[in-house]
């Protein structure tokens, strides 16, 4: 069977965009599918204002009282629940707000080496809910990470250990999920088929260099081949894709040259867009923090409004607070007001993670966590104060298993956090 | 020898690593006293509260299980949280050093678990070295910021195990790889479309109608507005309204304006609409706040006189002209062009506003600024600013100016605007001014030289034989008035004399006349004679002094010929404009060097002279040089230039009768100019239209020696005539000598030197070249003057030369050094070259230079030894050496040859081109397979290419071919495919399991240029590499001077210096621009480029890396001098300038860039500063910032110095076990203020608190260390620790260069190069030397 013919034949068998915006009503008579769930996964790298974010730890339950840093999000206080007690126990790195955040890794696990990370919460979920999505995740990011305090490599982390790079600015982002290819279909069968040849011939030229190599080098040039089978993996992907044209972005093309605020603001559109056509179900963002302090005319290094004391710089971390809350508010009506084919909306099928290994300061205990939506099926509305050293990973298991995987641990959690189940 | 030496110790040495065991990190015992007393009662054998056990524990920390107990232990201390309140607490100090031993234990323990143990991991190239092997090996640039940021963990972007593949980064490859491809094609496949140069040219006036417009519209806004109030006003004053008028005024008192916004009310009064505005606010502000605001300055531009013929750039008003916009058209090619734009800096502006800043806008209105630029010309002499610009179709189209400093955010321009106004009631004066901007191709690779520049404008070139004229005209002076005077005069004299003169012929008068001439005749006819005697004037002229021909004259054109030679005009009278004077020159032979001096001057009148510039000779008549000079024509001003020997003229007549007297003839001529030429009008445009070259044959030595020889014997002779008439002190002036001290000093000037004078010329090969000895004479170095206007930039040197035989070979090393042009005996080395070629058969050896604006013109050759002659040490090196193998010659040069200014082209090894043409007998597939195989064979920097890889890209290349694309753009992917290969994206150094494999020669070039280029190695290294030379350690080290000499090794200055000082720093925070304005983005760039300027300069030259910790001098250009303070350095460039007494700057410390490091763009962070001297200058790290250490809160509300906010970390034993180090040293500088300003105050306002200012104390004590009173004495003391800063220095090059963490395997590797460096006075060139040469280096 040849490549066309197969296409030819496979296309029918493609998981389909389900949505309202795109697609389903051209589909709708396939059959009737009940909505995807999503993740998403938002850091804020530094921290938070530990005084003024918080809700009262004495006030529990769902008759808690919103704290100051928080506030923003009032209308959309039944949507989500504020988890406190949980971290990281290997997490020593103190500006490092993403690197281990979704992982839980010890950095020196490894004799010989100075640094090692684990599988981040975000791929377990795209293992489990990309198949059928044009992408199996998406990780966004910012320049200059490390000013925004996510720390090195990525928030998210492949199965071996390795990070996952993504755009770093809307333009880019926008290009990679909606730009169209106006190359016919026959054409891009062959620039697939092409593809193939280009990994045949490189995987020859590895192979051929791999008899010669020890041990670590060997585990490096790894990382090489296994690159080249996940494109390969991909090809199938994209071949399955091919006679799908790429979604019609919901949203114009971003202007070029944004940052801080209004940077965070498209992205977050480009987050809803991507989940309303079903580019992809699994996105993580590392925030910028460092433009965004100089969008909103705060003049202070990142870092050094971390370290507020009383006084302009703790206003200013409160301010930041504040303004990355409203985004979120934005973010979460935005959600909201997507509705499903079922009339549900799409934050009832998404779960939305909001947070940092980072407390603030220093701290890397009681990570602040904030989750919404009703896609991990957890108990929401909610402030929830775990026993002290609650691992983190726990909160990721839990969501994880809500989503419908069927997993036992992930990085050093030690159980399911049951006060989340619904 | 020493070199060997070096190598030897280093093979010793280094074969014991290997098996060499690691020690542990280890806790001291004594904090075992700690956890006995505040530990043991809860976590021991019975209790193990939180099932931790601490009476037993090891301490000992070598396993990740004990690293991580103690971790624990750490962490619960930090936090507070133990021991627990109830139980017994620590005093601070125990706890604090409690704390400090096991962090540094910790960190230690770490490092140690996690030293990868020697081994290099093959590693994949990062976003630099990646589009720089793009670069070099297709001639493009692409960008690379789409691929992921390379790093992290703290690690330098070179670390292998950091450097990640993801299948995401492999599609960017592919796909940025097709694009270089794409582009190398497009620019240089295609060649016939690429030729077409490109320019545009923009009157910057054109831009002044829309301004004028712009007024008018406000002007008729204005008028309406006007119109529109009177009529409000005439309906509240009609009686009818008046009690309603009276009311709306009184709603706000003093508020003239407040009853147009309320018109509606009034009845009668019109709506603004009716006078074309929106509405009432509408009109208010086009009509009263922009009139108001703007308008006086609108009108201020509009009436400038010179913008009639240019345009001032401006502040703020978008009305007027804030930025000057301009576009590349849509259908032009990326490529290098050249912007080009004519600007001035009025003069009642101060010059910290002659900065223009240039750069690129998106079609979104966005701009990025590109470069900053200092702006010298004015308006009465704008100048032509040239600015090279790589442009790629797929970046934006839009380029702008605007002044530095004027926009960093819509805020700032406002409120210098309004400063403005504030200040003179218009807005900020103008400062700089346009007269127009062009934008054209530029020719950056040798194939597309040429072509356009001829086009522009036309222009003449003329030259003159100069012998026609000059020989015309001494000849016609001779016969016609001295020999024919004579004739005539004699023949009356001789006779009866009842005849008048007239008589006898013509031109003379009377008898006094006839003796006078007769007499003239007698005195001047010889040295008429013997010029026209002389066989050197069939071919050109010699130059005289005070008779016969003193002066060529160069007439632009020649617009007076001289009577005797009709010369044929070019053009009547030449345009203003720059052009260029030639003329061959020599210097006769015989005659003193101190004559071989041409003076060029410039004449408006009959005789004058106006000196423009001297030029030394070092051409001789046999080989004549050609020198170059620019000169300028003004509309009115001198059109003739004089070239003449340098000369007294005042005591020229004395001497020429002096010398006439004794011979019967004047001075012998001591220059001849062979022809003179000139050209022009030059375009400023291409540097290489001026471009300079000289080729010196440098025998002339062997008679200058000679000279030197002859007169000092015959000084000595009259010394020994004087002594045997008696000694008579009285008989001195008889010998010549002014008195007994005179004499005694030539006797000892023969004595000491002659016998090398004597000996220099019985060199066989003295009389075709020179020779370089080892003495403190004339004979041990040369010197290259370049002229005083050669032109800024990059150029070259070449010597040929060999070394003599049986000669100790560690001395064929030649040092190349620049003189300053003020101190001579302030030297700096440029580079050393070990000779290799033998006398017989010598090398020709290039050594790059840079020519900056006031620097050195003078540059010497000589054998390797110090510098100056007062640090003469070496036992070589005295009057006296006895040993002849250390005393004479080692090295011959025979000739030496500069040219410059090269044109700054990076890319001189690429134009090659991936395309070749097909020969006739080859099948289409056999040529793609060759084009591809000889492609990879290039990208895979040697290694040999498989067979079967390319096949498998031939077989792509026909699916395209068969597809139906063309040719050419079926090669497109499988030559992308080519830069995907892991032979091209990794660095690969097979080896089996057993370590310490040596490279192979290819290896070690690849890691050579990578390590000192980030990039592949060029044709010589790889030519050095294929032959195996390369593994020639005296071969080796060659290269490694010659690569750093390399522009390419700005690379590693860059890449490395930039991740070692942890300079991301500086754009983690914006600076308030209003508490520094000076401190703009261009200033910042400015001082980001000191860094990595002065840290290449130290490289280059050889300087010690402690020169990073105090130096008298420093790098910068004018923009940093200015904001330094320092007086007399303008321009771009940056150069060494020597600091001023008690100056605070030289050195890091004084650097603003690693100042504003210190900062949070608002005050200072003495934590941030200390820390960073501990971390790079000290070597001793502070462990990093430890999680979960509780905060203070004691001291809000609270207005605190500086200095009383961080006394606060001393409290908690948490904070002070780092803090106690760390703050002392930043108080240190707290004389700089966050942007690097010196300070001896600072105010402090708390917002609803209160306001303090205090003077600042930069006192401190060290912890554990000695005291200092000020900012100077804690960098003498910091500046004393050269050795912990070496060690420091030598770890981070370490691992950059060997791409791992630098781990305590490395021990002996960093002691043999700190060692080896000291040695070596800590040149940071002895670093690399080292370090390349040592076995890690070389081995895998």
């Amino acid at each position: 069977m040849n490549r066309r013919n197969f296409l030819k034949g496979s296309s029918s068998l493609i998981a389909l965009p389900v949505l309202e915006s795109m697609g389903y009503r051209a589909f709708a008579s396939v059959k009737p599918i009940s909505p995807p769930k999503r993740m998403v996964f938002l850091g804020f790298g530094w921290g938070i204002t530990n005084e003024t974010w918080f809700p009262d730890k004495t006030k529990t339950g769902k008759d808690y009282t919103l704290s100051a840093g928080l506030a923003p999000l009032a209308r959309h206080k039944e949507k989500f629940t504020v988890v406190q007690g949980v971290s990281n126990k290997f997490s020593n790195e103190a500006h490092w707000g993403s690197t281990f955040w979704l992982t839980g890794a010890n950095r020196y696990s490894q004799p010989g080496q100075s640094f090692h990370n684990s599988i981040s919460a975000d791929q377990v979920a795209a293992g489990f809910l990309g198949k059928d999505t044009r992408y199996a995740s998406l990780q966004l990011g910012c320049e200059k990470a490390s000013d925004s305090g996510h720390g090195p490599g990525s928030m998210s982390w492949d199965m071996r250990g390795k990070p996952l790079a993504g755009p770093e600015n809307p333009v880019v982002a926008f290009h990679k999920l909606f730009s169209t290819d106006n190359t016919p279909i026959s054409e891009r069968q062959a620039m697939l088929s092409q593809k193939r040849s280009i990994l045949d011939a490189v995987m020859g030229e590895a192979k051929d260099i791999q008899k010669g190599l020890n041990k670590t080098d060997n585990d490096k040039l790894n990382e090489y081949f296994e690159s080249i089978r996940d494109i390969e993996i991909r090809l199938g992907k994209d071949e399955q894709w091919l006679s799908v044209p790429k979604a019609k972005s919901p949203i114009p093309e971003p202007k070029p040259g944004l940052a801080g605020k209004e940077e965070i603001k498209v992205m977050y559109d480009l987050i809803v867009a991507a989940l309303q056509t079903d580019t992809t179900r699994v996105i993580t963002y590392r925030q910028p923090v460092g433009t965004l302090l100089q969008s909103i005319d705060i003049k202070y290094g990142s870092h050094d409004i971390s370290h507020y004391s009383p006084g302009p710089r703790m206003e200013a971390s409160q301010k930041r607070d504040t303004v990355q809350s409203e985004l979120l508010a934005g973010l979460l009506d935005k959600l909201k007001t997507t509705k499903e084919p079922n009339g549900t909306s799409l934050l009832d099928n998404s779960s939305i993670v909001y947070g940092s290994n980072i407390r603030s300061i220093h701290f890397l205990d009681n990570c602040p966590t904030l989750i919404a939506g009703g896609g991990a099926n957890i108990k929401l509305g909610q402030h929830l104060v775990l026993p002290k050293d609650t691992p983190l990973c726990n909160v990721w298991l839990t969501l994880l298993n809500g989503m419908g995987m069927k997993l036992e641990r992930h990085g050093d959690s030690t159980g399911v956090a049951r006060d989340l189940l619904a | 020898m020493k070199y060997l030496q070096v190598i030897l110790v280093l093979l010793i040495s280094q074969f014991s690593w290997a098996g060499e065991a690691i020690t542990p990190a280890v806790l001291p015992a004594k904090h075992g006293v700690f956890l006995k007393n505040y530990c043991h009662k809860c976590h021991n054998a019975e209790k193990q509260n939180g099932k931790i056990r601490l009476d037993d524990v090891d301490f000992t920390l070598n396993t990740i299980q004990k690293a991580d107990l103690w971790q624990k232990v750490l962490n619960s201390l930090n936090s507070g949280e133990m021991p627990p309140a109830e139980e017994k607490q620590p005093i601070a100090l125990e706890k604090a050093d409690f704390l400090d031993g096991l962090s540094t234990t910790l960190v230690l323990a770490r490092k140690r678990l996690g030293d990868s143990g020697g081994n290099i991991v093959m590693r994949r190239l990062n976003r630099r070295e990646y589009g720089n092997t793009i670069r070099d090996l297709l001639g493009v640039e692409i960008n690379t910021k789409e691929l992921p940021a390379d790093g992290g963990n703290g690690n330098f972007d070179t670390v292998g195990s950091s450097l990640f593949m993801s299948s995401d980064q492999f599609e960017q490859y592919l796909a940025l790889g097709k694009q270089a491809i794409e582009e190398h094609f497009a620019r240089y496949g295609n060649a016939s479309q690429q030729r077409l140069a490109k320019k545009i040219h923009i009157e910057a006036e054109e831009k002044n109608d829309r301004i004028r417009k712009a007024l008018a519209d406000r002007t008729d806004a204005r008028n309406r507005y006007m119109k529109w109030t009177y009529a409000v006003d005439a309906a509240a004053n009609k009686s009818e309204n008046g009690d309603l008028a009276a009311k709306i005024r009184s709603e706000k008192p003093g508020n003239a304006i407040h009853i147009y916004f309320e018109w509606a009310r009034i009845k009668g009064a019109p709506s603004p609409k009716e006078f074309g505005f929106v509405d009432a606010v509408d009109a208010d502000e086009q009509g009263r706040r922009n009139w108001v605001h703007y308008v006086p300055y609108h009108k201020a531009y509009v009436n400038h006189p010179a913008n009639k013929t240019g345009t001032f750039l401006t502040v703020e008003d978008v009305f007027v002209n804030p930025y000057l916009a301009f576009r590349i058209p849509g259908d032009w090619p990326g490529g290098d062009y050249v912007v080009r734009v004519k600007i001035a800096a009025t003069s009642n502006t101060p010059a910290s506003r002659h900065f223009m800043e240039f750069g690129s806008q998106h079609h979104s209105g966005v701009r990025a600024v590109i470069s900053s630029h200092q702006v010298t010309g004015t308006m009465d002499n704008p100048q032509v600013l040239e600015i090279p610009l790589k442009f790629s179709p797929s970046g934006d189209r839009g380029f702008f100016f605007q002044e530095k400093g004027t926009y960093e955010s819509d805020n700032s321009a406002r409120r210098i605007f309004e400063e403005g106004i504030k200040k003179n009631g218009v807005g900020p004066e103008f400062a700089l001014w346009v007269d127009w901007v062009e934008i054209e191709t530029r020719t950056s690779n040798p194939e597309h030289k040429g072509g356009q520049s001829e086009a522009l404008a036309k222009s003449w070139k003329f030259r003159r034989e100069v012998e026609l004229h000059a020989n015309a005209m001494v000849s016609g002076t001779y016969n016609g008035y001295f020999k024919g005077g004579y004739t005539v005069a004699k023949a009356y004299l001789d006779s009866d004399r009842t005849k008048p003169p007239s008589a006898f012929g013509k031109g003379i008068s009377d008898e006094i006349e006839a003796k006078f001439r007769v007499r003239a005749f007698e005195q001047h006819g010889p040295s008429f004679e013997r010029y026209l005697k002389d066989p050197l004037t069939k071919t050109g002229a010699f130059l005289t002094i005070f008779n016969v021909h003193t002066e060529e004259v160069i007439d632009l054109p020649p617009d007076h010929p001289s009577g005797w030679v009709k010369t044929k005009h070019p053009v009547e009278k030449l345009p203003p404009g720059k052009y260029i004077l030639r003329f061959r020159i020599g210097a006769v032979e015989g005659t003193p060097r101190e004559r071989h001096f041409v003076q060029i001057g410039s004449r408006a009148k009959e005789v004058e002279f106006l000196l423009l510039n001297t030029f030394q000779i070092s051409g001789t008549t046999k080989s004549p040089q050609v020198i170059e000079m620019p000169i300028t024509l003004t509309a009115e001003g001198p059109r003739s230039f004089v070239l003449r020997e340098r000369r007294d003229i005042k005591g020229d007549h004395a001497w020429y009768t002096a010398e006439q007297t004794k011979t019967g003839v004047g001075p012998p001529p001591a220059l001849w100019v062979d022809w003179v030429e000139w050209e022009g009008p030059v375009t400023n445009q291409f540097q290489q239209s001026v471009a300079k070259f000289q080729h010196i044959e440098v025998e002339a030595r062997s008679m200058e020696v000679g000279r030197i020889h002859e007169r000092s014997r015959q000084m000595k002779q009259k010394y020994d005539h004087w002594k045997s008439s008696g000694g008579d002190a009285n008989r001195l002036k008889e010998f010549g000598f002014n008195d007994k001290d005179h004499a005694e000093f030539h006797k000892i000037v023969w004595e000491q030197n002659n016998r090398w004078f004597q000996q220099y010329m019985e060199w066989p090969k003295s009389k075709s070249g020179l020779y370089l000895d080892n003495t403190v004479n004339e004979t041990s170095e040369y010197a290259i003057n370049l002229p005083a206007d050669a032109v800024p930039g990059d150029y070259v040197m070449r010597v040929r030369i060999g070394k003599l035989p049986n000669m100790p070979t560690e001395r064929a090393f030649l040092s190349f050094v620049q003189a300053s042009p003020i101190d001579k005996d302030d030297r700096t080395f440029l580079a050393n070259r070990q000779i290799m070629a033998d006398i017989e058969n010598p090398e020709i050896i290039e050594l790059p230079f840079r020519v900056v604006p006031n620097g050195p013109r003078k540059f010497i050759l000589m054998e390797k030894r110090p510098l100056k002659k007062g640090d003469i040490s070496l036992p070589g090196a005295t009057r006296l050496i006895k040993d002849s193998k250390q005393r004479d010659p080692v090295l011959w040069i025979d000739w030496i040859e500069w040219e410059g200014p090269m044109m700054p082209n990076l890319l001189q090894n690429v134009g090659k081109q991936i395309l070749f043409a097909k020969g006739s007998e080859k099948k289409e597939d056999e040529h793609a397979a060759e084009i591809l195989e000889k492609f990879a064979s290039k990208a895979f920097r040697g290694k040999p290419v498989n067979k079967e890889f390319v096949s498998k890209l031939v077989t792509i290349f026909t699916q395209r071919r068969k597809a139906g694309d063309s040719f050419e753009a079926s090669l497109k992917d499988p030559l992308s495919v080519i830069l995907v290969s892991p032979y091209f994206l990794y660095l690969i150094e097979p080896s089996s399991e057993n370590r310490g494999r040596k490279l192979t020669s290819v290896e070690l070039a690849s890691r050579l240029s990578y390590f000192l280029w980030s990039a592949p190695p060029d044709d010589a290294l790889l030519a050095l590499a294929r032959s195996g030379e390369i593994q020639n350690q005296e071969v080796l080290l060659r290269e490694v001077d010659r690569m750093i000499a390399n522009p390419k090794a700005t690379e590693f200055v860059h890449g490395f210096v930039h991740q070692w000082l942890g300079m991301d720093r500086l754009d983690f925070f914006q600076f308030d621009t209003k508490l520094f304005r000076d401190f703009d983005e261009s200033t910042k760039a400015a001082a980001r480029k000191e860094v990595y300027e002065t840290f290449a300069q130290l490289m280059r030259s050889n300087e010690s890396i402690t020169r990073l910790l105090k130096s008298d001098e420093i790098y910068v250009n004018g923009l940093l001098a200015s904001y330094y303070g320092i007086e007399g350095v303008s321009g771009d460039e940056f150069r060494k300038v020597k600091l001023p007494e008690g100056s605070p700057r030289g050195g890091l410390l004084g650097m603003a860039a690693i100042l504003a490091m210190g900062s949070n763009g608002e005050r200072t962070s003495p934590v941030e500063r200390g820390a960073w001297i501990l971390r790079k200058l000290l070597h001793d790290p502070p462990p990093p910032a430890p999680a979960n250490v509780p905060q203070l809160s004691r001291l809000e509300n609270k207005i605190l110095t500086t200095r009383e906010r961080l006394l606060a970390h001393q409290e908690q034993p948490q904070c002070a076990s780092c803090h106690r180090k760390i703050d002392p040293i930043g108080f240190g500088l707290e004389n700089f203020d966050a942007a690097g300003k010196w300070r001896t105050e600072e105010t402090y306002e708390k917002r609803g608190v209160g306001k303090k200012t205090w003077q600042i104390d930069a006192s401190a004590t060290f912890h554990q260390g000695p005291k200092f009173s000020s900012y100077f004495e804690m960098r003498d003391i910091i500046a004393s620790r050269g050795d912990d800063f070496a060690r420091g220095f030598a770890e981070s090059l370490v691992e950059y260069a060997l791409g791992r963490p630098c781990g305590f395997t490395d021990e002996s590797l960093l002691t043999e190069i700190t060692t080896q460096a000291k040695s070596h006075n800590y040149a940071i060139s002895q670093f690399i030397r080292s370090l390349v040469t040592s076995q890690q280096f070389q081995k895998k």
